[in-house]
């Protein structure tokens, strides 16, 4: 039915599709499986004449897509991956509108159009609008307009995509049905392994436009071993390592995948204890084992070396496509601009924060020493001069006062900064520098009633001291008065002023 | 060549039941250039006081320049219906239906052009409503021949950029990029005359220029050498146009 010999396909010299060899007999199911990109749908694009190849020939019902473009059209249904009925329609008028473009006699498209939308259960369907079926009826109208003229050839591309879990096995036992009773032949793509595995007399997988295997589900699945056996490390198994395991003659075969490894072997449940006992041996402890039979999953993951997953995430961008490949270059070239940028943004960010935040950290240095001049001079005065003064120090004798300006501060410095003062009151960070000194102030004070800095240096945080300890080194001789000298136990101070 | 001619007509028909089903949009299609009409009689009303200008009315002067730009607004966005095709799927299904590429291109162009003749039928009969007259003898017949040329000409330039763009922001900004600076390069709005004389050159490489003309010719029943000059160079430039569209459409890599 379909035969494909050495197709090549190239975009902008880009081999889409390289060397890829196919014959599929009519009253198969055949499924083209593969990642995005893997050349999928290139090639049934070639097969529908949409494209043209680089190389190769191609026959699809006995005509060459290239000599005779019209006679393969009209051997084929097609169903794309979008709907392809039109919305604004009603399911009657799409039906006949293809009849119509495939040159049936009306009497002919009226037969067809009742006998299909019976068997794909839409009786009584045909004067609703298109734009209001559910998606798998919708779908099931694709297909059922695809077969209006009758051919023995299917395509589909990705037919389930998007549909609820109870409509694509709806949408498989129509196709089994279509496949058994009318013995039509199916070629389609899928990104669905369970698809594959409950439709597809053989499969083909699809790589980087080449074709790394075809066979029968079960020839796949065999081809691994009969059993496998999942295992999954704390770390990432080395290459070393993952040679011994290859060495070993149990095993026919050895995948990694992410800090797992999979083993496939012939009599997994024998062998499981011994290759646990082995794994001790190699000084390796695995954190899981799970004994299954290879699944597509398992083929999939040996054929492409891509997890099915992850292989997923790559979708085709739309945009670059239309951009083709120049805007695809200034597309990398702002893509690595930024992304450099953004490691300077984040470098810069920091020194600046800390920057900042040794700055604040003197200024509090400053407002703390002038704290414990007050303090020294006497309480009464002490909260006369900080109310008249200071508003840090009027904020803490007053904790509830109404406009705190450290509050703007506390915006502007850094978030790591206000993080580390969860439990110091919100106007604590500038006087924290205060906390080394603050026994001493109450030693060489004694009279003083209740210093306020006692319990701010018991909130303080260690970390938040030490910086503002350095902070307030460097700031202090500017900002303090010379009655600083009145703590001479306090050595960073005095060693500044000797300075 | 029948199923070419059949398959067009199903085509056809199946866009026109299309516009059909939207009568909202229609509507607002068909009442667009009344408002052009209004608004522009009123704004440009002045001009007809200066020297140089050739009516009395401005009205009068006006008509035949809306009914072109009906004619490229309309036909101008016609590529963005395509885009909903592509999106749809439509489009890839009728790629593998057994027809030529060609019938699809043609089906869509009839369609607009056909569209485009009902909004200016309707135009017509208002801006005759306002005293801006009808066509005179023969051009009763030559206007709507000339809007014809320039719907398909037109929609056939952006049908040939959305099957090349494939998309729709940048087909609208292509849209507006080409339809203005036409209207202003000639002399649908105001007279050549009142264009400095690097705009009455570049006003002549611009097939809107030549609409504009041949419509005015038919207003006034003028049907000498200039109108089918006119006439020639819109037969050529939708020649040329569809041409191209049915190339961008046939092309297959």
């Amino acid at each position: 039915m379909i035969r494909i010999d050495h197709l090549i396909k190239e975009f902008d010299s880009v081999r889409v599709v390289n060397d890829v060899s196919l014959h599929v007999d009519a009253g198969e199911v055949f499924g083209f499986l593969g990642p995005n990109g893997a050349g999928k749908t290139t090639t049934i694009k070639i097969l529908t004449t949409l494209l043209r190849p680089t190389s190769g020939t191609v026959t699809v019902a006995g005509h060459n897509v290239m000599d005779d473009p019209l006679a393969v059209r009209m051997s084929f249904g097609y169903v794309g991956q979008q709907s392809g009925v039109d919305p604004a329609l009603t399911v009657s008028e799409n039906m006949i509108l293809q009849g119509h473009l495939y040159h049936l006699p009306k009497k002919k498209i009226k037969e067809r159009m009742e006998a299909l939308l019976q068997l794909f259960d839409m009786e009584g369907r045909g004067g609703q609008w298109v734009g209001s079926l559910s998606g798998g009826l919708k779908r099931r109208l694709d297909i059922a307009t695809a077969l209006i003229h009758e051919p023995k050839l299917l395509f589909l591309d990705e037919p389930t995509i998007g549909l609820d879990p109870k409509s694509r096995s709806d949408l498989w036992t129509y196709l089994r049905r279509l496949n058994k009773d009318e013995g039509m032949t199916l070629f389609l793509t899928t990104h669905y392994l369970d698809e594959v595995d409950q439709l597809a007399n053989r499969v083909g997988i699809l790589d980087g436009g080449r074709i790394q295997i075809v066979g029968t589900p079960d020839q796949l699945k065999d081809s691994l071993g009969h059993d496998a056996i999942h295992l999954s490390f704390d770390q990432l198994v080395g290459s070393e390592l993952l040679e011994t395991f290859r060495k070993k003659e149990w095993f026919q075969e050895v995948i990694q995948q992410g800090e797992g490894v999979r083993f496939y072997l012939q009599n997994g449940q024998q062998l499981l204890p011994k290759v646990i006992q082995w794994i001790d041996t190699l000084n390796l402890s695995a954190k899981s084992v799970l004994l299954t039979r290879p699944t597509f999953d398992d083929v999939y993951l040996k054929y492409t070396g891509k997890d099915w997953a992850l292989a997923n995430e790559n979708t085709e961008d739309e945009w670059g496509a239309w951009g083709g490949s120049k805007n695809n270059k200034w597309a990398k070239k702002w893509q690595d601009k930024a992304q450099s940028s953004e490691s300077e943004w984040v470098e810069g960010s920091e020194s600046e924060g800390e920057q900042d935040w040794k700055k604040w950290a003197g200024q509090e240095g400053g407002y703390g020493s002038e704290g414990h001049k007050g303090a020294s001079s006497g309480p009464s005065r002490d909260t006369n001069q900080t109310s008249l003064e200071d508003p840090s120090k009027a904020d803490v004798a007053e904790p509830v006062s109404e406009d705190p300006p450290w509050k703007k501060w506390g915006d502007q410095a850094s978030t790591d900064w206000s993080s580390d003062e969860k439990n110091v009151p919100d106007q604590a960070p500038p006087l924290e520098d205060t906390s080394p000194k603050d026994h001493q102030s109450s030693e060489v004070n004694p009279d003083v009633a209740d210093p306020p800095w006692k319990k701010w240096g018991d909130q303080a945080n260690s970390n938040w001291s030490a910086g503002a300890e350095s902070g307030s080194g460097k700031k202090m001789p500017e900002n303090d008065e010379p009655g600083q000298s009145q703590w001479p136990n306090d050595e960073a101070s005095d060693k500044n002023q000797k300075e | 060549m029948l199923n070419f001619i059949s398959d067009t007509r199903y085509l056809f028909f199946k866009y026109l039941k299309l516009t059909w089903r939207m009568p909202m949009w229609t509507f607002f299609g068909l009442v667009q250039p009344l408002l052009w009409l209004v608004i522009f009689g009123q704004l440009f009303k002045g001009l007809s006081q200066l020297p140089q200008f050739p009516e009395g009315d401005y009205v009068q002067f006006l008509a035949p320049g809306v009914i072109v730009m009906t004619v490229l607004f309309g036909a101008s966005w016609s590529g963005v219906s395509l885009l909903r095709d592509l999106r749809h799927g439509v489009m890839e299904k009728m790629l593998v239906a057994p027809i030529m590429r060609s019938s699809i291109v043609l089906s869509r162009l009839l369609h607009n052009g056909f569209t485009v003749v009902i909004q200016v039928f309707l135009l017509i009969v208002v801006a005759a409503l306002i005293g801006a007259g009808l066509p005179q003898g023969q051009g009763l017949f030559w206007v709507w021949v000339v809007v014809l040329l320039l719907a398909i000409g037109f929609s056939a330039i952006s049908n040939a950029l959305a099957m090349f763009l494939k998309q729709e922001e940048p087909l609208v900004v292509m849209g507006n990029m080409l339809t203005l600076p036409l209207l202003f390069f000639s002399s649908a709005l105001v007279p050549e005359a009142f264009m400095p004389p690097w705009m009455q050159i570049v006003s002549r490489a611009n097939p809107v220029t030549y609409g504009v003309e041949a419509v005015r010719a038919c207003y006034q029943g003028q049907f000498h050498p200039p109108f089918w000059i006119s006439l020639g160079v819109l037969v050529s430039f939708s020649l040329v146009s569809v041409m191209a569209a049915i190339m961008t459409f046939q092309k297959v890599e």
